[in-house]
């Protein structure tokens, strides 16, 4: 998968959500909702995300520590992933340091 | 679990057919587990009040994620929009016997609102089953075609 743009705010959480240690899809959900509690994730949301990150090869599934009768699918960035993810939020840091200039000098101008 | 809980993951499952095949096929089981424990949390936390924020939730996902995904099936789209034409073009028939009905008194051969509203009703069903009829017979038609086609292909090389 190429990054032609800015992330879309599920993929971008998602992978946020990652930076923490591998999760199951459940736990990305809570972590997600942790991160931005304004973002309206479920599952299908959750999994759908999951589905083109998979395929585009920015997280892959791993096992998990559980032994129980289901073991659970566990997802772990990739490095391609992280890479993608910290260009994202270069991008967002630039655009903050620029949206913030930009109302100082609105500021200034105002006095 | 208590029944509400039971009941919302039964019609769950019954609404996740709405969704792309292979997103069912890959993640079904792991989008009802997580629909669970979510549905699960969400009541312990908040009662029904939460229950009913998953609710609104998956229903939201479900027109933005499964919708879209049936409109770009052919033998959903074509019956729906022939039949959406069907209504548009025939619906003024309809309109014109309420009106003609409001200003005279019908004799006993003129037609009701209701019997336009029958005939309205049976031409859009029509429609739909033939436009349904004739992309199932267009895919089958293009799928005997694909088959003779890779037969023919797959005889070994020399």
């Amino acid at each position: 998968m190429e990054k032609t743009g800015p992330l879309q705010p599920a993929t971008f959480l998602v992978l946020l959500a990652l930076t923490g240690g591998d999760r199951h899809g459940y736990g990305i959900m809570q972590d997600v909702r942790k991160l931005d509690p304004a973002f309206e994730i479920g599952p299908a949301t959750l999994y759908t995300t999951i589905q083109r990150l998979l395929e585009g090869g920015w997280i892959k599934e791993v096992s998990g520590p559980e032994s129980g009768e289901r073991r659970r699918r566990y997802y772990r960035i990739t490095r391609e992933g992280n890479s993608v993810l910290h260009a994202e939020l270069r991008r967002m840091e630039s655009m903050v340091r620029k949206s913030k200039a930009m109302r100082l000098r609105a500021a200034e101008a105002a006095l | 679990m208590t029944r509400f809980l039971r009941c919302s993951l039964r019609v769950y499952r019954s609404l996740l057919i709405v969704y792309p095949d292979d997103l069912r096929r890959d993640f079904g089981a792991e989008i009802l587990e997580a629909f669970a424990h979510d549905l699960s949390a969400e009541c312990a936390a908040r009662g029904i009040k939460g229950g009913i924020g998953v609710w609104r939730t998956a229903l939201r996902e479900t027109i933005r994620i499964g919708l879209p995904a049936w409109v770009q099936i052919p033998a959903v789209a074509v019956p729906a929009i022939a039949s959406a034409m069907a209504l548009v073009t025939q619906s003024p028939l309809l309109i014109l016997t309420v009106q003609r009905q409001a200003r005279l008194s019908s004799g006993p051969g003129d037609a009701t609102p209701l019997d336009a509203l029958f005939a309205l009703a049976i031409e859009v069903a029509v429609t739909a089953l033939t436009s349904f009829a004739a992309v199932y017979r267009w895919k089958r038609a293009s799928l005997i075609s694909l088959d003779l086609g890779s037969s023919s292909c797959s005889k070994p090389a020399i």
